[in-house]
């Protein structure tokens, strides 16, 4: 079992590195994110250095966010769509140690883009000179467990939609979305009166239910406001980070299991 | 070895569309060291039987077992099984060399390097071995599958279109590895409509129509069916039987075929009427006539 993890896991980074889409987001992704600070690096006070690193790390974080997804994705939906999954099953290779193969690929690419986005902002602290902000890690840490969440909701999706479907629902299934949604509809309920109130309330219940069963992508966003913005380590709760790593991996994991489960039930003919 | 037991399997034209029977109570034994060539019609069932061996479709109603156990895909059954798909569904972004070295690996065979090349080289593709599977022919395609189903020692083997793509080269080298890997005790169960192919390579053969299984048996069995006629030229008597076909005259004399089965009636017949026959050939039948014929029985 090891030895085919290991195979598979040699041959999704291939597909990885040599995947066109991929290459041309990442490249892309790279070229906004340089295009937008390399200017400033120069130009800016010592003052506002500290901002800048946040600033970086915040977006390059996302981007490695949005990678992740997309690695997911790519994987699944070409493997399933181009058939090659068959050349893995009929071989002593079930779908779920090729589905596990692949997320762990994926995350594994993500802690290496995650490692160097840590790099590229320690050197900048040495570079400018100013006191390390141990928060820094505190949030690439928090931001590496919201990309399991993502890539784990991807990879689910993944398996039983096509994807842009797939794309499409990681856009408008969000729990942010849900949850600002939840908050209308309640202020909305207040001032309904007649059928107009019952719309609501069904509405209402409806976008709860969505809620409910939708992962939460940044579960202590609230507490850890003040942390993304000052990178202070003394504003971190670290035993809440473990929880939220604890959830992502949990989150990851439900995903994992009910997609091989999906992938078993998949006519992959 | 194989068993299919009054399976069926349906799919459906999208969602709510009409329900297909894509094999309807079929059931197949295939026993140890059998060539079995899957016949049919297209969309006969033939490559969802082989799915349904392969576990790649469960069956809606009815049991398959391969090797005493119910296929299920990535088990440890498919340690002893080698699957040629019909399409070239291998890894397109890997290069020849990797994808049979990532197929050895999921095997478990724990190949070195150089027995990876020396199987590259027994098909054909040494030159490639560093190309892109995705820049491949479809025949250098077909040739990589074949390299992957030679990577162990299989029990069984399931070829869908083995030969689909080949040049007559490869195709000859088919031929050697197929009757290799049955000099070897593999039990090999080929899909084609290459029915000259079959006849060279194949001890059963088992035809299909709409889902059902028509007949299963040895080729020379199959082939005698009904088949087999003589063509006989007579002197005509006052009465010629029924059951002779394509009458005309040759000169004086009449010709015409009849039933392998009815020969010596029809000697008899003309020795009673008095007259002569002056000559008789066994037209020997073909895989194809009988395979004709047999589809033919159940339209």
């Amino acid at each position: 079992m090891r030895g085919q993890v290991l195979a598979n896991i040699g041959v999704n980074l291939k597909f990885f590195r040599r995947n066109r889409l991929l290459f041309v987001a990442g490249s892309l992704l790279l070229l906004i994110t340089s295009l937008s600070t390399l200017p400033s690096l120069f130009a800016l006070t010592s003052s506002q250095h500290l901002e800048l690193i946040t600033a970086i790390a915040n977006q390059l974080s996302f981007f490695a966010i949005v990678l992740g997804i997309g690695m997911v994705v790519t994987f699944v939906s070409h493997h399933l769509d181009k058939r090659s999954i068959k050349m893995v099953i009929t071989k002593p290779c079930p779908p779920d140690l090729w589905l596990l193969s692949g997320m762990l690929s994926a995350v594994l690419v993500t802690a290496v883009l995650y490692a160097s986005i840590l790099s590229i902002c320690s050197s900048l602290f040495l570079y400018w000179d100013i006191p390390y902000q141990s928060g820094l890690v505190y949030v690439l840490v928090n931001d590496f467990a919201q990309s399991f969440v993502w890539m784990g909701y991807a990879a689910l999706l993944s398996v039983v939609a096509r994807p842009v479907t797939t794309l499409l629902a990681l856009l408008l299934l969000q729990d942010s979305t849900f949850y600002w949604l939840k908050l209308l509809l309640a202020s909305a309920l207040k001032s309904a009166e007649g059928a107009y109130a019952t719309a609501v309330q069904t509405a209402k219940m409806t976008v709860d239910v969505v809620y409910l069963v939708l992962p939460i992508t940044n579960p202590f966003w609230e507490k850890n406001e003040t942390v993304y913005k000052s990178l202070r380590g003394t504003d971190a709760d670290w035993t809440l980070l473990l929880s939220t790593v604890a959830y992502a991996a949990g989150v990851w994991l439900f995903c994992y299991l009910l997609g091989s489960y999906l992938l078993r039930r998949r006519r992959l003919i | 070895m194989i068993e299919a037991e009054n399976i069926a399997v349906w799919f459906r034209k999208g969602r709510f569309g009409k329900k297909l029977e894509a094999l309807d109570d079929f059931s197949l034994v295939v026993e140890p060291g059998e060539v079995l060539a899957l016949l049919g019609p297209n969309g006969a069932g033939k490559s969802t039987a082989m799915y349904c061996f392969l576990g790649l479709i469960q069956p809606d109603r009815g049991r398959v077992s391969v090797l005493g156990q119910r296929p299920i895909p990535g088990s440890d059954l498919f340690r002893k099984i080698a699957y040629l798909p019909e399409e070239p569904h291998y890894h397109d972004y890997l290069s020849v060399r990797e994808a049979v070295a990532y197929y050895a690996a999921l095997h478990g065979a724990g190949l070195s390097e150089r027995s990876v090349d020396n199987l590259i080289d027994r098909v054909g593709l040494t030159e490639h071995r560093d190309l892109r599977v995705s820049k491949c022919s479809k025949g250098m395609k077909q040739k990589v599958g074949i390299a992957q189903c030679l990577l162990t020692c299989p029990e069984i083997v399931f070829l869908d279109e083995p030969t689909r793509g080949l040049d007559p080269i490869m195709v000859r080298e088919l031929r050697e590895a197929v009757q290799d890997l049955k000099r070897g005790g593999a039990t090999i169960v080929i899909n084609s409509h290459v029915l000259s192919e079959i006849e060279t390579v194949c001890t059963h053969a088992a035809v299909i129509k709409q889902g059902k299984l028509v007949r299963k048996d040895r080729l020379d069995d199959l082939r005698a069916v009904d088949t087999e006629t003589y063509r006989v030229v007579f002197s005509a008597p006052a009465t010629i039987p029924e059951y002779v076909a394509g009458l005309h005259a040759e000169g004086d004399l009449v010709a015409g075929e009849i039933p392998a089965a009815m020969f010596w009636e029809f000697t008899r017949h003309l020795e009673r009427s008095g007259v002569a026959l002056h000559e008789s050939s066994l037209k020997r039948s073909s895989l194809e006539d009988a395979f004709m014929n047999l589809v033919g029985q159940v339209s």
